[in-house]
């Protein structure tokens, strides 16, 4: 659709302050690590345009129909629409999975090689975000993954009723396409055969993940039956956990200690329970997986430490605990006197992952043209964020390997009309999404959302406030008869007596305490919901709306 | 100094009241989310089976706030705290200061993530309003399905029982488990249910409902298909603390608190059901429910904000309060 002004021209920023009005006035986008352009997409989606919306994502964050479904969302947490007094906040990763439901497409961008090789060990996310950005730049790239297929923790980590294996397949599948090459069963456990890499790639980069199992020292740990959270995940996602089990206890507060229950019901558990040393609230996992542990009959108990494990004949039989207090600075003690014992005939300890440690001695660094990525160099983080850290690598590659000054960002500022939205869309509730039955979630298959059919995708994708269109009032043309305060619908419209600047480049208007001392009417971005209410009731057209997006270039 | 209790139930009016006896000079102002006087929420099936008038219903009255000079503002819903600035955010985002805040704001019947997506067909027993709107149209029903074993369901099924309602009761586990301590006693009840007439439908759970027309069809996981004329689901009671969201006050299931009913933050206090406490016999955080817990809380709470030093006694043994009765004498005889 063209919904440009006529006559008014496109702008191309790089004041660092129209770089900051993003950061405040998108919040979504800033919360997220790889910076998705989420107000395009969902835009994109309210018009029924699945295919931008999934080219977008592509682009963006290059695994969409992965991250549409398992994204730790912080998006969501930061979205406008959640505010107070504001209701819900979108479903932006369900939308980004709709982009990819029905809009996805051969990505074919036509590449002009440059000759030069880059080797990447591990086919994580970071791996493999790393990989497309650099094949994109016209690299030879080498993945070597140390198991059968590729994948990481999306393959093996991620149980496949939370993600399909065929979605983890397609996705790879776009990366591969651009002519990146993946050997498997290839593992790298030594100095020596990084250092061979190097001599014959341009660059190496490691992204390694986080495979190896943090432990925790408390006496019992030998006795059958006790496991470690992703080693219990991979055995179940190849289908090697063979030993019955009833009562499983899982300590742990993260990710994999919710998929490792949600898999023990799967696998025929009946009691089971999930402890945790702190609270609900501090779970790093979304309310939503919480609801559907809930919702299978898993059992929580925070605030408890494991102090050991219970077992006859070389057999775990339960798992010891002792209460937790929450102390003033917010760490926690044990209670003495507080034991207490969950009967268990399996308990996994998910309790977080660590990189594996086989580096050599003498630092090898950038300098060497060699790098680290993802989870290997952050520690164990999430999906979007390995990927984040997977493309920041892959530019440091990039800018080593050619004649690149810097990366800049540059803002295109783009006059429009209008911006499709009226204010009736503000009042569309969240849609929910919809999920398997509870009679066929024994099936560790199946996956268990069933994603949002179009229409529901559309609705909910006309709750976006769309933050990246900037409302403007030009003060000159401003009659002030103030129809735009009459009919805004929260308290978005200042009168003010001046204008500051933050620091952090938000505008701040100064309010005015009588009309003498007003010099302006102000529409405050930070508050404004785009309802687009204010335009339409100005009699004299001195509201001009423009949309913000960003780029990033290489200066050479 | 200026006290704030979010809550007028028992604990949060108790408290108000103690405030009061001990320093007249203290402004006290209550806020309390329904619009009538404060009740006796434990006697709202004795008033819908009219063994009681609305006369017996209240435990206060105008004057009594206009006696002790407590400020109430009813039918006002606090959405936030700010503990930094010491203020609270009304729904219609008023600001209002305090120099000691208590949280009294209990609790109520809580929908998991099974029932959550079916809210608008389900009719919740819990509140004044909830008990009028039964009152009117109760009459013309005639089959009821409840769902959920906290003592709700149990004073729910006697007042439908008394009013002579046809009803399926749909249990979790092989019998219905009431938060009830003595295993002999859990099973009296449930028998005493079968005797009743109640069709109980065990080892089940309710996943769906339908509405067609006036009537709702229910579900059941093993796939029993029910007809009936109103639904009454719910998992079970959940501490109010929604109100907490974004602030530091430390919370498991309720908002922790020590034997001086004081939250980790500084001039804030909880009493009541939305209170939790560690409980050194039973080794674990407890919330004791219940209108007599609620009372003896709000009444410490109070002391400690006027400036005493009260202590709640964790009780040596959990003794079940059923407000006060045993459950057989409140509801059968």
């Amino acid at each position: 659709m063209n919904n440009q002004t006529p006559g008014v021209k496109i702008e191309k920023s790089t004041d660092i302050l129209d770089r900051k009005w993003i950061d405040i006035n998108i919040p979504c986008r800033a919360a997220c690590p790889i910076m998705t352009d989420v107000p395009g997409y969902i835009k994109a989606i309210s018009e029924g345009d699945y295919e931008t919306a999934y080219m977008i994502n592509r682009q963006d964050n290059v695994l969409p129909s992965i991250l549409g479904r398992i994204c730790s969302r912080p998006c969501e947490a930061a979205c406008r629409h959640g505010w107070d007094g504001l209701g819900d906040p979108l479903a932006i990763c369900f939308l980004k999975r709709s982009a990819a439901d029905f809009g996805l497409r051969e990505f074919a961008p036509v590449i002009k090689p440059n000759h030069k090789k880059v080797c990447i060990i591990g086919a994580g996310p970071a791996g493999l975000t790393s990989a497309n950005d650099l094949a994109l730049k016209g690299y030879d790239v080498t993945i070597l993954e140390q198991f059968e297929e590729a994948g990481g923790m999306l393959r093996f980590g991620i149980p496949r009723f939370r993600l399909p294996r065929d979605i983890v397949e397609n996705d790879i599948k776009s990366i591969l396409d651009l002519g990146v090459k993946i050997k498997t069963n290839t593992r790298i456990e030594s100095a020596a055969f990084i250092k061979e890499l190097q001599k014959q790639n341009d660059a190496v980069i490691l992204a390694g993940g986080c495979m190896l199992p943090k432990k925790l020292d408390i006496p019992g740990l030998d006795s059958k039956g006790v496991t470690w959270g992703l080693d219990f995940m991979m055995d179940a996602n190849r289908d090697r956990l063979l030993s019955p089990m009833q009562k499983v206890v899982v300590v742990g507060g993260g990710f994999t200690s919710v998929d490792c229950t949600r898999m023990a019901h799967r696998l025929g558990a009946k009691d089971i329970t999930l402890t945790f040393l702190f609270t609900r609230d501090d779970m790093t996992v979304g309310e939503h997986e919480l609801d559907d542990m809930e919702a299978e009959g898993i059992e929580f108990v925070f605030l408890v430490s494991p102090a050991g494990i219970e077992s006859e004949n070389g057999r775990v039989t339960g798992v010891k605990f002792v209460r937790n207090f929450i102390q003033k600075d917010k760490s926690i003690k044990t209670i003495p006197g507080s034991e207490f014992v969950i009967e268990a005939d399996t308990v996994v300890f998910a309790i977080g992952q660590e990189e594996e440690k086989f580096l050599p001695g003498e630092k090898l660094t950038a300098k060497d043209n060699f790098f680290i990525t993802g989870d290997f160099r952050t520690g164990a983080s999430t999906v979007i964020q390995a990927a984040a850290d997977g493309r920041k690598i892959a530019r440091q590659v990039h800018q080593k390997l050619s004649n690149i000054k810097e990366y800049q960002d540059v803002i295109t500022i783009t006059p429009v009309k209008e911006t499709g939205r009226v204010r009736d869309y503000d009042f569309i509730p969240l849609q929910p999404m919809d999920k398997i039955p509870l009679t066929e979630r024994s099936q560790k298959e199946k996956e268990v959302d069933t994603g949002f059919p179009r229409e529901k995708s559309v609705s909910e994708a006309k709750r976006c406030y769309l933050c990246h269109f900037n409302f403007q009032i030009d003060i000159d043309r401003c009659i002030y008869c103030l129809a735009c305060i009459d009919v805004m619908p929260v308290d978005c419209i200042k009168m003010a007596k001046d204008i500051h600047i933050t620091d952090d480049g938000n505008m701040y208007p100064v309010p005015a305490e009588n009309w003498e001392q007003v010099q302006a009417i102000v529409i405050d971005n930070n508050k404004c919901i785009r309802c687009g209410n204010c335009v339409r009731a100005c009699p004299v057209d001195c509201i001009s709306i423009s949309q913000y997006t960003l780029d990033i270039i290489e200066k050479i | 100094m200026k006290c704030v209790i979010i809550g007028a139930g028992i604990a949060g009016v108790t408290a108000a009241e103690t405030i009061k006896k001990i320093n007249q000079d203290i402004d006290v102002v209550l806020i309390g989310k329904e619009q009538y006087l404060p009740y006796n929420r434990y006697r709202l099936t004795d008033y819908l089976c009219n063994v009681i008038d609305d006369t017996q219903l209240y435990f206060t009255s105008f004057d009594f706030f206009k006696k002790n000079n407590i400020k109430y503002r009813n039918g006002e819903y606090i959405k936030s705290i700010n503990p930094a600035e010491k203020t609270i955010k009304y729904y219609h985002n008023e600001v209002m200061g305090y120099d000691k805040l208590l949280i009294a704001t209990g609790g109520s019947q809580h929908l998991g993530p099974i029932l959550k997506p079916f809210s608008q067909y389900i009719q919740s027993y819990y509140t004044l309003q909830d008990i009028l709107l039964l009152k009117k149209f109760l009459p013309d029903i005639k089959h009821c399905v409840v769902y959920g074993e906290n003592l709700s369901n149990l004073d729910l099924l006697a007042g439908l029982c008394n009013l002579d309602k046809k009803i399926t009761y749909i249990i979790k586990g092989e019998k219905a488990r009431f938060p009830l301590l003595k295993e002999e006693f859990e099973q009296d009840v449930h028998y005493f249910l079968k005797n009743k007439g109640i069709q109980c439908i065990t080892n089940d759970k309710l996943v769906n409902i339908k509405k067609e027309k006036k009537k709702f069809t229910v579900e059941t996981l093993n796939q029993k298909i029910i007809k009936t004329d109103i639904v009454f689901a719910w998992d079970d009671s959940k501490p109010n603390i929604s109100l907490l969201e974004g602030t530091a006050i430390h919370k498991k299931t309720g908002i922790l608190v020590n034997q001086y009913m004081e939250t980790s933050e500084q001039d804030i206090f909880a009493a009541g059901d939305c209170a939790e406490i560690y409980h050194p016999i039973l080794k674990n955080y407890w919330i004791n429910f219940g209108w007599p817990n609620a009372r003896e809380q709000g009444e410490i709470a109070g002391k400690n904000i006027a400036g005493e030093k009260a202590l709640y006694q964790i009780h040596e043994t959990l003794t079940f309060h059923l407000e006060g009765k045993p459950i057989k004498a409140r509801w059968w005889e």
